[in-house]
């Protein structure tokens, strides 16, 4: 029997699907592939004439890829796949990051000093949650997870899963220099230490557990489906 | 008012109606079709996929991947709660159809 995985893919060629959803729409078509050639041969036919059957199926229609393009982006009521591969899972990441940073310190488990910069006038800590770092690769994972489900490239998954440690520096970016005008406390030789640390305490060593989650959820799709067809 | 869109509202009235039961994988779909009108409606991959996707985009269906009872990997789709919703008026606009045509054929006839 034809390796119909492949066949799905290379009829796919040319179509403006991504990677991942090529793959994904492939698995799909080959699946029915599949199902027409067993049933067809469980009615009698033999398997040349079960595989003739399939194949006149798969090339019935010249530009299959693109009608099924245009079917899978017809959604103007629905969220569009930037939503759906980033924001989405980004925002419900940072969000959840949020809450059990809260939760944590509510049951106890405070942030903890692991080191200093600065004297004790200019006293500038860096903190670290350890419970909260253990679960942040968890959502590094889940963002990623459905960042690629929603066919995003390396880039995107990558930036969906470490989103909450953006925004966190971002946020210190921001509010640091903020709180040193307001207070009136010195300038630059402060300021900068200040930030150093808050972003070495909750951007650097949150966004590294949360890339530790993205990890295994960087392989293209094409390296999968050669996986696939090695296997098949 | 009828639909001018009559060949692909069959053919979303008849997906709609097979998923109102359990979920499917899209060759079930099919064969299901076939079978519940006698052969009359037959839906190949080319004509089966693009419908089954748009009417997914429309958030009429969900689909998921799961195994067949063999162990095979296919996508299931089953109805949302908005497909559901989608039905109801789809089947009564279907029923309409009909009634009028079949007025019009026993016209003629007298």
């Amino acid at each position: 029997m034809p390796d119909w995985l492949r066949e799905a893919w290379r009829k796919l060629a040319g179509s403006k699907f991504s990677a991942e959803e090529r793959d994904d729409v492939s698995r799909e078509l080959a699946g029915y592939l599949d199902d027409l050639c067993t049933d067809a041969r469980s009615r009698g036919l033999d398997e040349s004439a079960a595989t003739e059957r399939a194949f006149a199926e798969l090339h019935h229609d010249a530009r299959l890829g693109s009608k099924l393009y245009r079917a899978r982006k017809e959604n103007p009521m629905h969220l569009n796949d930037r939503t759906k591969g980033f924001w989405l899972p980004g925002l419900l990441s940072l969000v959840a990051s949020v809450v059990l940073l809260a939760i944590f310190q509510i049951v106890g488990l405070r942030p903890r000093l692991v080191g200093h910069f600065g004297s004790v006038v200019n006293y500038f800590p860096v903190m670290i949650s350890l419970p909260w770092l253990c679960v942040l690769p968890f959502l590094g994972a889940a963002s990623a997870y459905f960042s690629r489900r929603a066919g995003r490239g390396r880039a995107l998954r990558v930036t969906a899963g470490v989103f909450p440690a953006l925004v966190f520096l971002a946020a210190i970016l921001v509010v640091v220099p903020l709180s040193f005008g307001i207070s009136g406390v010195p300038g630059i030789n402060a300021i900068l230490p200040a930030i150093a640390t808050g972003a070495l305490s909750w951007a650097v060593i949150p966004g590294a557990a949360l890339l530790l989650g993205v990890l295994p959820f960087l392989r293209s799709a094409a390296a999968r489906h050669r996986d696939l067809g090695a296997a098949a | 008012m009828i639909s001018a869109n009559i060949k692909r509202g069959s053919a979303e009235l008849a997906i709609l109606s097979v998923l109102a039961g359990p979920p499917l994988h899209g060759y079930e779909i099919a064969r299901r079709i076939e079978r519940q009108t006698n052969g009359t409606l037959r839906f190949t991959l080319a004509s089966l996929y693009p419908l089954l996707y748009r009417m997914e985009s429309r958030g009429w269906l969900r689909a998921a991947w799961g195994e067949t009872p063999a162990g095979r990997a296919r996508r299931y789709y089953r109805l949302t709660a908005a497909g559901r919703k989608k039905l109801a008026p789809l089947r009564k606009e279907w029923k309409e159809l009909f009634r009028a045509l079949a007025r019009l054929a026993e016209a003629h006839h007298a």
